[in-house]
C-alpha cells in the first residue's frame, strides 16, 4: 500500500508539527502519493478538559493543547483520527470505539483505582463534562479491542507502572503490549506495536513540554523509540514526571505495512 | 489542524517552529533582538543583575567549526555514523541559538546527535545506537555519580559543584545523574546538567539548560503574603471549604511563567523569575484520590505566574 508523502526535514523538531502538517499538504498539491483511505486505521484523541479546570478550579489550557498535538500527530503517521473532548470523552464512548480502533491518545487522570478495596486495576476517568468521571478500567479494554492496536498514548499519572494487584492486567497488557522494551529483530509480531505513558505521578506543565517535543519529532519522520529519547532529552522537565515507554523501539508509528518515517531503513 | 499552547510562551513557541537553517535562524534571533532574554554576562548565576534586551550576538563560531567540533567529539566517544551539516537553530526549549549536527549510519539509521551553542559550548549529545534493552542496571547506583563526572571529563565539559541527584530512568533505560541549577542558593527545577549513564556506563545522553534569568527583586515578598495571594485564589475557586484542603510550606524556587492560573503569563518570554512555590493537595467531590497542585507567586509583583497539577 502506498504511504502519504512525508516531510523529511532534516532539523531539531519544534514542538509544533505545523510545519510538517504544511508540507504534507504541499507534497499532496504537487501530485504526491494518495492518502490511505479514510476509514482504514481508525484512531481516538480524547482529553479530559472538565476535570482539570472547572472541576479543580484551575483555567486550562493545557488539556486542549495536548489534544492537538495528538490528534496532529497521528494524522500525519496515517491515522483517521478523531478527537473527543467534554461530553464526548464518555467511558461508553472509548469502549465503543475501542473495538475497532488502532490508536489511541487519552489524557486525562489516571490510576490505579480500587474496584474494590483491595483489588486495584488500571484506568483512567472520562470527561463527560461534569465531574462524576467514571472510570474505564483496563480490564474493560482488554475485553473488546481489536488485537491490532498499535500505538496507545496514556497522557496520564500512574499507567505506565506494573499492576499493584498480581494478576490484573497493566494498561499497556489491555491493548496487547508487553511491558517490554523491544528492538525490531527481537519484536514479537510484526513489531508495530509502542505503548507511551507516565510513572507515578505526572505534572501537566511537564507533560505539555515533553508531549510537545515527542509529536515534533514523530512529525519529522522520527521512530518512535527515537522520538521518546530525543523529547526526553531536550523537553527540559522537573525531575517529578517520569515518561515511560513499551513495544519496539524501531517502530515508526504507521499503520499497516511500510514505514512513511523518513529516516527509517 | 494543529493549535498552538496557550500555556507556553507565545515567542518561544513561534521561535521554535522556526527551526530554519543557519542564516535565517540567526536573522530572526536578530530581528528580534529587541525583546529576546539574554543571560547577563558572567553565567547564569547572577541573579541580580537585569536581564537585558539582547546587543547583537557576540561573534559565532562559524557552523563549520561546530561540525567539526561534533566530529571530533564523536570520534573521542567512539561513535558510528556519518556527520551531516551543522543546522542552525533557535531552540525553542531554552531561547538560545544553537548549532545541531546529526549523524546517520550507512543505512541511513541517525545515530546522534550533537548540539552545541554558537560560543562551542556543548549543550546536548544524544546517543540513538545503544537503544533500550530493558536490562536490570549494572552499574551500582552508588558509583554512578563518579561515572557521570568521568564522562564530563570526556567530553570536555565541567563538572558543576554538588552532589547531584541519581535517579533510575525507565524510559531511557538509564540512569540519570542531575545537576539541578541554583541561583543564589535557589533551585531552578527546570534547568540544569543532566547526564543519562546506560547501565554499563556509557554515555546515553546529556542536556545542559541555563535558561535566562530576570532580576531578583532587592526585598522578595514575605512567606506570608505569598501564603496569602494562594488562600485568596483558593478562596475564589471554593476550594478553601474542602476538609480535605492540605497546604504546604512556601519555598522560594526559580520558575518559568506558564499560563496556569493566568493565561496572560504565557506570553512572557522564556526567563527564569524568582517565585514562592506552594503546594496544596486535595479530593475532589466524590473522588476518593488526592489531587496536587503548585502555584508560583512571583517574588516581585505577587502575580501567580505559573503552576503546575497532577494528572
Amino acid at each position: 500500500m502506498s504511504e502519504p508523502a512525508r516531510p523529511g526535514r532534516a532539523s531539531l523538531p519544534p514542538p509544533w508539527p505545523a510545519l510538517a502538517m504544511v508540507a504534507a499538504l504541499l507534497a499532496a498539491f504537487a501530485g504526491g502519493p494518495a492518502p490511505v483511505a479514510a476509514t482504514t486505521f481508525p484512531a481516538s484523541v480524547y482529553s479530559n478538559v472538565t476535570a482539570f479546570d472547572s472541576c479543580d478550579g484551575t483555567p486550562d489550557t493545557i488539556s486542549r493543547s495536548l489534544e492537538a498535538l495528538a490528534q496532529g500527530g497521528l494524522t500525519y503517521l496515517g491515522y483517521t483520527s478523531a478527537e473527543y473532548v467534554t461530553t464526548g470523552f464518555t467511558r461508553s464512548r472509548v469502549l465503543s470505539r475501542a473495538a475497532t480502533d488502532q490508536a489511541i491518545y487519552v489524557h486525562s487522570h489516571g490510576d490505579q483505582y480500587y474496584d474494590p478495596y483491595p483489588r486495584q486495576i488500571q484506568g483512567f476517568r472520562e470527561d463527560g463534562g461534569d465531574c462524576s468521571q467514571a472510570i474505564v478500567y483496563a480490564t474493560d479494554l482488554a475485553a473488546v479491542r481489536p488485537p491490532n492496536v498499535h500505538l496507545v498514548v496514556m497522557s496520564t499519572c500512574h499507567l505506565a507502572e506494573a499492576a499493584r494487584t498480581s494478576g490484573e492486567p497493566t494498561m499497556a497488557a489491555a491493548y496487547g503490549i508487553d511491558r517490554v522494551k523491544y528492538t525490531d529483530p527481537h519484536a514479537p509480531d510484526d513489531g508495530a506495536r509502542f505503548f507511551l505513558g507516565y510513572e507515578g505521578l505526572a505534572y501537566t506543565a511537564d507533560m505539555l513540554r515533553f508531549e510537545q517535543r515527542f509529536w515534533g519529532y514523530v512529525t519529522t519522520g522520527h521512530l518512535l523509540g527515537d522520538a521518546f529519547t530525543l523529547a526526553r532529552v531536550s523537553a527540559a522537565m522537573s525531575p517529578s514526571t517520569s515518561p515511560d515507554w513499551f513495544g519496539t523501539y524501531d517502530y515508526s508509528g504507521a499503520p499497516g505495512t511500510g514505514a512513511p518515517c523518513t529516516r527509517c531503513v | 489542524m494543529i493549535q498552538p499552547a496557550p500555556f507556553e510562551s507565545s515567542r518561544r513557541a513561534f521561535l521554535a517552529r522556526s527551526f530554519v537553517p543557519a542564516g535565517l535562524g540567526v536573522a530572526l534571533a536578530l530581528a528580534m533582538a529587541g525583546t529576546v532574554l539574554v543571560r547577563p554576562p558572567g553565567g547564569g548565576g547572577a541573579a541580580g543583575a537585569p536581564v537585558a534586551p539582547a546587543p547583537l550576538p557576540a561573534p559565532a563560531l562559524d557552523p563549520k567549526a561546530s561540525r567539526q567540533a561534533a566530529v571530533d567529539l564523536a570520534v573521542r566517544l567512539g561513535l558510528s555514523g556519518i556527520a551531516g551539516t551543522a543546522m542552525r537553530q533557535v531552540d525553542g526549549v531554552a531561547g538560545r541559538v544553537v548549532d545541531t549536527v546529526e549523524f546517520h549510519g550507512a543505512d541511513g539509521r541517525l545515530t546522534a546527535e550533537i548540539t552545541s551553542a554558537t560560543d562551542g559550548r556543548l549543550v546536548r549529545f544524544v546517543d540513538l545506537t545503544d537503544q533500550p534493552a530493558g536490562g536490570a542496571p549494572r552499574l551500582a547506583a552508588t558509583t554512578v555519580p563518579a561515572a557521570a563526572r568521568g564522562l564530563l571529563a570526556a567530553v570536555r565539559l565541567p563538572v558543576p559543584p554538588g552532589e547531584p541527584v541519581n535517579t533510575w530512568d525507565a524510559g531511557m533505560d538509564a540512569w540519570c545523574v542531575r545537576w539541578t541549577r541554583t541561583i543564589d542558593g535557589i533551585a531552578a527545577p527546570t534547568d540544569g546538567l543532566s547526564v543519562w549513564v546506560r547501565p554499563a556506563g556509557r554515555l546515553k545522553a546529556l542536556d545542559d539548560i541555563e535558561s535566562p534569568v530576570s532580576p531578583a527583586p532587592p526585598q522578595p515578598l514575605t512567606v506570608d503574603a505569598a501564603r496569602a495571594a494562594v488562600e485568596a485564589y483558593l478562596h475564589r475557586l471554593g476550594l478553601d471549604v474542602l476538609p480535605s484542603l492540605t497546604v504546604g510550606v512556601p519555598r522560594l524556587a526559580w520558575v518559568l511563567p506558564n499560563g496556569f492560573a493566568d493565561p496572560t503569563e504565557a506570553q512572557a518570554p522564556p526567563a527564569l523569575h524568582l517565585a514562592w512555590a506552594v503546594t496544596f493537595s486535595y479530593v475532589p467531590p466524590g473522588w476518593s484520590e488526592r489531587h496536587d497542585v503548585e502555584l508560583d507567586v512571583d517574588a516581585t509583583t505577587g502575580a501567580l505566574i505559573a503552576g503546575t497539577e497532577t494528572a
